[in-house]
């Protein structure tokens, strides 16, 4: 057996360089921050199941409280998605060097405030017609859940009117736009789940 | 004598840390199934998004390695 034969050959992987990131640090820091969030959304979802399973046999929604409007809610919701499929196509202009990206990007943000007012709305008629946070668990789980989720969608236009100011400036970094976008597809993501649980 | 006793005492008392575990001891079973189907979901949903970035992240770390390798000479170059 020659010595060639009995000696392994490895490939070698090289260390990454110094200046090598698989993330910008903002997207990075963002998904982490995401993972807190989407825990969070999962311990109110885990809660509303739990409760909602000790009335088996009962009616939910509890007798004497509205029913959630689910046909507008999903006309929201389809607002909500398409959205997430306009800063997409933003976000691939905003790359490209394409002009129009600031003009898709301003549709998404349109698109959000649309969904956040038309949840607002949806808030006054529930209140209006009985169901408060006192009112039963539903009420509150409801208020408490789809409450929270439009803190982040509100959190989330600001977010997205700042960075489509400084794109509008020429000041806005390819890495600010993905870290406002990580943090709207989550918003957006999280929501048909919650629409799922609570509305249906 | 003091063993059966000590023996009295813990079987009047372990089983109330035992039926204070709504999983296991619930009657209504809708409940019981929500309170398994919601652990299970707590337990799977962090270690299933800490994997799936970690697979992603490698998968972009090599990517970007392969972008990054020098092109292979051709075969039948002489140098």
């Amino acid at each position: 057996m020659s010595t060639d034969a009995a000696v392994m050959q490895f490939e070698v992987r090289p260390e990454p360089g110094p200046g090598k990131k698989l993330l910008p640090d903002g997207v990075m820091g963002m998904v982490i921050f995401v993972f807190t969030e989407v825990m969070l959304f999962a311990g109110l979802i885990s809660a509303h199941t739990i409760v909602r399973s000790r009335a088996a046999g009962e009616m939910w929604p509890p007798y004497g409280q509205p029913r959630l409007p689910l046909e507008e809610t999903a006309i929201n919701t389809a607002a909500l998605l398409l959205s997430a499929v306009v800063i997409f196509f933003a976000q691939r202009a905003f790359r490209r060097g394409v002009g129009s990206a600031r003009w898709t990007f301003l549709a998404s943000i349109v698109l959000g405030i649309f969904f956040v007012a038309s949840q607002g709305m949806e808030w006054a008629a529930l209140l209006g017609e009985g169901l408060t946070m006192q009112s039963s668990a539903y009420g509150g789980f409801f208020y408490l859940i789809v409450g929270t989720h439009a803190l982040h969608a509100v959190a989330a236009m600001l977010g997205m009117v700042w960075a489509w100011l400084r794109m509008s400036k020429g000041t806005l970094t390819q890495s600010q736009f993905s870290t406002v976008q990580v943090f709207w597809y989550f918003v957006v993501l999280v929501w048909p789940v919650l629409y799922w649980k609570v509305y249906l | 004598m003091w063993v059966v006793a000590l023996a009295l005492v813990a079987l009047a008392l372990l089983p109330e840390p035992g039926f204070a575990c709504p999983v296991c001891f619930d009657p209504n079973d809708e409940h019981r199934q929500a309170f398994l189907a919601t652990a299970i979901f707590m337990t799977v949903l962090p270690l299933g998004m800490v994997g799936g970035v970690g697979i992603w992240l490698r998968k972009r770390l090599r990517r970007l390695d392969d972008e990054e390798a020098p092109p292979e000479p051709p075969a039948n170059d002489p140098s």
